[in-house]
């Protein structure tokens, strides 16, 4: 009720005809349920349903300014729910806390309500960041609005590339509320914070929102950042109090924690009413069972949704790329909007849209003028846009995190609501649709940062020196931080002097370092396409030679793009648009050497270990494999310098004896540890929220003697180390064949001591998604590309991974 | 594997240009360098010998060391000294008002301000290491430099600076608007000071120089000023772009042979303003340079309401050039009901063939003079020079019904 004020009022007013109007709609959802089922079923791979909740309500706290209780009245909303109640005696209370509830469960309202009475009675001021600047102005919009309801006088500004200069000033000196985002804060404000003394004089609240997305890399650039700013309020006298809200994840605390190096008080259970909610997971029928090749997602989602819309349900689209967005637009307008003289019922919302045009599409959705909105992730949360009744998702998000946003904005209070997910081809998409049990119970995934990675906090260390001079004895991350400044000193970029650094470059340290990536070795993607030479992305050091070599398919928003060129030096790659019905994947040669072992658990037959590690990397080739069919259509080679790293790993080792007990030879195993690497890989990116390649995998032995990789004509082909018998290896008590996983960054990013964490899960998940695959002997959705002629060989490569697994997994839950 | 090489191999593996320290390093200090910096006694290991160090320093550059880690040095300049062709006398008859609208000031209660910095970049780390004051007594120009021999004597320089400002009236600067101020204000905030500069006027010469000179010269940096328009050469001057290095130089090796250069540097800077100052006056007045854009120097007679001055500025230099200014000036005239001068200016740019003018004479008889027919005329003309002109064809519609109605056409 709080999260939608417009809709609350009439709600409240209205109740009854409400209840009425939902009981049918709820009817509805459940009829069309009904019929998907009965005509379906085949494509229905798992059904839940989230029973309803009764709303936990709480008169407003007592002393509660009195501007602010008439606004909210005149919003319509006359209590609290049980959380936003929570929330206001904890951070009046001066604790940190982390907000963990679901979509349109007023999470907003937990932190405006405090910092809007704050801002009232005691001129208290308030820093929102939101990690993309679309939410920055919705929050805005939606601040302004209860401003304006309570003539409260309010100023919520946002403060962010597009901010005209000359506006900048009022924002900093009379700014209640600034509104802004991570880089902005870092580049922008840190570094200029005298012009903000007023404004960090009176800070009072900093609300993180998106806290799930600060994880990896740029949670740990983050935290650093954090840091810088505590350490600019403690100098002008101020301690504000952190509100973190983040999207359900298994470990909020820990992250929030993580991020602001303190205890954060947890709130966790949300008191907004809830309606009952069906959950269907959606695998499209196989339209060609030779090749395996199922139907597209799309046309799944256009079926669906027109059988909801003819049954006169509220209906939402989530697809992955404003192209599709575009797509299902066409297909849906094209059924419903043919006739120009009647008002539209389907429209389009995504980012690019200019604010005015999603102002009246939300407007439009509210006022339940519009039966069908096709969008991205930008409207995944924040912006109001009323009751719908089914959401539909053409492909996984990514995240369960995010699937469950997106899930939410379906359904509310007294009625029924369904939600489907539907799969893409994507290995990810096909593991989660065959595993209900993902979205059911608590959370499987878990964000974790690293917020002392030596380069990351190096660099933020630069920035924080450039602000204020350190003083010996200061404290800043988990390093010595005499050593660091000291290093700096040699730099010639700090200068000690008495007891304290100061610093003395001509540079400007923020601006050369990027929240996204790791050091300065990014390279940039430019599009030459018909002349133009336009940067379309950012691309890691670490991931480069594996995703932008010459004649690499790479894809940006699921369009693909050819490399023309790539200037290693000068870190570019050139691209043109392309129509290629192949993708690439480097066949890379990892060679693998454990520098020390930090934990260790299992069997003595196998076990599994974490530590620190030393790889060689070289990137020989790639396959061109054809979409759908996984058929290999060409190879290509590559020239590029051999890449080394030393960073963090976690490994599951099984001992000769063990392997020769289950297979009939080592090439065999060998093939086996394999697939089961590119399983494990698929399920720790899937657990611990990573990217592909944030994590990388190899197979080997522990001393870098011989690895093992999918050559380009035959799986499994093994290269020792120079000067290595192969043989001796193949035999005799030497074969430690091992499955590596590593942070794909130098020093690594703290994922490794997750994985480890994980490890007995990952194995059971990867069992998981290679045993119920429907594929016959592997493929790329469970253990990786296959040769065709593998089954003419009289050889499964899936049996083989699954009987790795096996091994790997611990005896007691066996 | 201790911190240093840790960093080193991470920044190496990461795709860092060569993992050693980034580019934007300073030169480190040869091996020689940094044997005779061991050796050389001035280094400072103590507070005491870097007392006696900063002690020795201030004497090499006649001045006084007035605080820890602050050296000041004054120098008068006489009025009678030539900065390049004229004398700094020529400030004490300046029409200074005429640089800023309204701020009219006299030459006592101006403030020369410039820093050294150890960079361009901004933000809180940035320091002014070198901070030069100048303003006219009577013995002539003083100029004040308050110079940083460690960080720690910021404090004391910003403290000492209070009083020159708290003096003043309107701070005078080449570019300050946009750099030396706000940097100081950010050196003060840090100090928890507050800054003095609120009260005071901003003469930021830069712009005085932009609009006169911009269209004659490729760039309108002090230097550039002084020489094409002052006449002052700077011989030996140290660049500007190694100012920063002198000062880390000295430092981090105590190696202060180019301390005295900065000085003499910033002290050239602060004599040229007041110079430039004097002279931008005197062209805005009534002075000439065959580099400065008259239409310029007549706007700002035109915007600083001095419309007499600015018909003699133009009178003084008449020729096609100035036509926009004289229209300019004409259009003042008109915008304050002044009809008779506005007019003739129009029918003297008219008769030089100016279309704007004529424009303006048929709109002008037409609409105050209430005289159609010349209206009629002018608009004749333009359309022969103009005959596809919708509004010139629209006006004559118009001219001639109201000609017609008025009986001046037959109906
Ligand atoms: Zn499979």
């Amino acid at each position: 009720m709080a999260h939608a004020p417009h809709r609350a009022f009439a709600e409240e007013s209205a109740r009854r005809s409400d209840d009425a109007d939902a009981s049918d709609k709820g009817r509805d959802v459940v009829r069309l349920i009904e019929r998907i089922r009965a005509k379906y079923a085949p494509r229905i791979t798992g059904e839940l349903v989230i029973p309803p909740r009764a709303g936990q309500y709480v008169p407003f706290p007592a002393g509660l300014d009195a501007r602010l209780d008439h606004a909210l009245r005149a919003r319509g909303i006359h209590q609290l729910y049980s959380h936003q109640h929570q929330a206001w005696n904890a951070i009046m209370d001066g604790q940190s806390v982390v907000i963990v509830t679901p979509t349109a469960s007023g999470k907003t309202l937990c932190y405006n309500l405090p910092v809007l009475h704050q801002a009232l009675t005691t001129r208290a001021k308030a820093l929102y960041l939101f990690p993309t600047k679309a939410l920055s102005q919705d929050q805005v919009a939606e601040i302004l609005e209860l401003n304006q309801a309570g003539d409260l006088g309010v100023r919520a500004y946002t403060f962010d590339g597009d901010t005209p200069g000359d506006a900048r000033k009022a924002v900093r000196t009379h700014g209640d509320i600034v509104v802004t985002n991570p880089d902005m804060l870092h580049q922008g404000i840190l570094p200029h914070h005298t012009k903000w003394a007023q404004f960090f004089e009176n800070l009072r609240y900093v609300v993180i929102d998106e806290m799930h997305t600060y994880r990896g890399v740029f949670g740990s650039h983050m935290a650093n950042v954090l840091r810088r700013l505590k350490r600019i309020c403690r100098f002008y006298g101020s301690a504000p109090v952190f509100v973190f809200s983040s999207a359900t994840i298994a470990n909020p605390g820990e992250l929030a924690h993580a991020l602001l190096g303190e205890a954060v008080t947890p709130i966790l259970e949300s008191g907004a009413p809830q309606g009952k909610k069906h959950l269907l997971l959606w695998n499209p029928p196989v339209i060609n069972a030779d090749l395996g090749i199922r139907a597209s997602s799309r046309s799944q989602v256009t079926r669906i949704a027109r059988f909801a819309l003819k049954s006169g349900l509220k209906t939402i689209i989530f697809a992955n790329s404003r192209l599709m967005v575009e797509v299902l637009t066409k297909y849906m307008k094209d059924v419903f909007d043919h006739d120009p003289r009647r008002p539209a019922r389907v429209s389009a919302y995504r980012g690019g849209y200019l604010p005015t045009e999603r102002r009246a599409t939300e407007k439009c959705l509210r006022d339940g003028r519009i039966d069908c909105v096709i969008a991205t992730s930008a409207l995944e949360l924040g912006v109001d846009i009323g009751s719908l009744d089914v959401c539909l998702l053409n492909g996984y998000p990514g995240t369960i995190a995010a699937t469950w946003q997106r899930l939410g904005r379906a359904g509310r209070r007294h009625r029924d609501a369904l939600g489907v997910l539907v799969a893409s081809s994507d290995p990810l998409d096909q593991f989660i649709v065959r595993n209900p049990s993902f979205f059911l119970g608590a959370s499987p995934e878990h964000a974790r940062i690293s917020p002392d990675q030596l380069l990351i906090l190096m660099d933020h260390v630069r920035c924080a020196a450039f602000e204020l001079p350190f003083q010996d004895g200061e404290r800043f991350g988990g390093e010595p931080l005499g050593d660091m400044l000291g290093y700096l000193a040699e730099e010639g970029v700090v200068h000690h002097e008495g007891d304290h650094w100061h610093w003395m470059a001509d540079s400007y340290p923020a601006n050369t370092v990027s929240l996204r990536s790791i050091a300065e070795g990014n390279f940039v993607v430019i599009d030459t396409t018909d002349g133009k030479k336009e940067v379309i992305a950012e691309v890691d050091y670490s991931s480069a030679a594996m995703t932008i070599y010459e004649g690499a398919i790479y894809m940006v928003q699921a369009r693909p793009w050819q490399v023309e060129r790539l200037d290693w030096e000068g870190r570019k790659a050139f691209v043109t648009r392309t129509q290629a019905d192949y993708y690439t994947d480097a066949i890379d040669y990892t060679k693998l050497k454990i520098l020390d072992e930090f934990e260790h658990s299992g069997e003595p037959s196998a076990s599994c270990a974490c530590g620190e590690v030393h790889l060689v990397r070289r990137i020989a080739g790639y396959k061109k494999i054809r979409y759908y069919t996984h058929e290999n259509v060409g190879y290509g080679q590559i020239s590029l310098p051999d890449q080394e790293m030393h960073t963090s790993a976690v490994w599951w080792r099984v001992i000769p004896a063990a392997l020769d007990s289950v297979f009939a030879n080592r090439w065999s195993a060998l093939d086996g540890f394999l697939g089961a690497a590119y399983a494990m890989h698929s399920v720790a990116c899937l657990l611990s929220m990573s990217e592909r390649h944030d994590i990388g995998r190899a197979v080997g032995d522990s001393q870098a003697d011989w690895f093992a990789t999918v050559s380009p004509d035959g799986r499994a082909m093994r290269t020792p180390s120079p000067g290595a018998a192969l043989d001796g290896f193949m035999q005799g008590d030497q074969f430690s064949a091992t499955v590596f996983l590593y942070d794909n960054y130098p020093g690594g990013v703290g994922l490794s001591a997750q994985l480890y964490d994980l490890r007995d899960k990952i194995v059971e998940q990867a069992q998981a998604l290679v045993s119920l695959c429907e594929c016959r002997e592997g493929c790329p959705a469970c253990i990786g590309p296959i040769l065709a002629g593998e089954q003419q060989r009289g050889f499964s490569p899936k049996a083989a991974a699954l009987k790795v697994l096996s091994l790997l997994r611990p005896p007691h839950d066996a | 594997m201790n911190l240093k090489r840790r960093i080193t191999l991470l920044r190496t593996q990461s795709g860092h240009a060569d993992g050693a320290p980034s580019a934007a390093a300073p030169p480190q200090p040869s091996f020689k360098e940094r044997v005779e910096q061991l050796r050389r006694p001035e280094n400072p290991r103590t507070p005491m010998a870097a007392c006696e160090r900063d002690t020795a320093l201030a004497q090499r550059l006649n001045g006084r060391l007035v605080a820890d880690g602050l050296i000041e040095v004054d120098d008068v300049f006489p009025l009678a000294h030539a900065h390049g062709h004229r004398p700094l006398a020529r400030l004490l008859d300046a029409p200074l008002g005429t640089l800023a609208p309204g701020g009219a000031s006299d030459p006592e209660g101006l403030l020369l301000v410039d820093t050294e910095t150890t960079g361009l970049a901004g933000g809180t780390g940035t320091i002014a290491f070198l901070l030069g004051l100048g303003r006219i007594e009577r013995a002539g120009l003083r100029v004040r430099q308050l110079f940083l021999t460690r960080f720690s004597g910021e404090g004391a320089l910003l403290a000492r600076a209070l009083e020159w400002f708290q003096a003043a009236n309107t701070i005078v600067s080449f570019n300050g608007k946009c750099f030396d101020l706000p940097l100081l204000a950010t050196r003060y905030r840090l100090h928890r000071m507050q800054a003095p500069f609120q009260p005071l006027g901003h003469l930021d010469l830069l712009h005085a120089t932009r609009r006169l000179f911009s269209k004659s010269w490729a760039d309108c940096r002090l230097r550039t000023a002084e020489e094409r328009f002052l006449g002052f050469i700077r011989t030996d001057d140290l660049p500007g772009h190694l100012v920063p290095v002198a000062w880390s130089a000295f430092l981090r090796t105590g190696d202060l042979r180019s301390i005295p250069a900065v000085l003499e540097h910033n002290r050239w800077d602060i004599v040229s303003l007041a110079a430039l100052a004097a002279e931008l006056a005197h062209l805005y007045g009534s002075a000439t340079h065959p580099e400065a854009d008259l239409v310029a120097v007549a706007r700002q007679k035109i915007a600083s309401g001095r419309l007499q001055e600015a018909a003699e500025h133009l009178n003084g230099h008449g020729g096609r050039l100035t036509t926009p200014a004289w229209q300019l000036l004409a259009n003042e005239y008109r915008r304050q009901g002044r009809h008779a001068q506005a007019m003739a200016i129009w029918e003297a740019l008219a008769a030089r063939g100016s279309n704007e003018a004529m424009e303006d004479l048929a709109k002008h008889h037409e609409h105050v003079r209430k005289d159609y027919a010349r209206a009629l005329d002018y608009t004749r003309a333009l359309l022969e020079q103009a005959p596809g002109e919708a509004r010139h064809g629209q006006r004559q519609a118009r001219l001639m019904a109201k000609a017609r109605r008025a009986g001046l056409l037959p109906k």
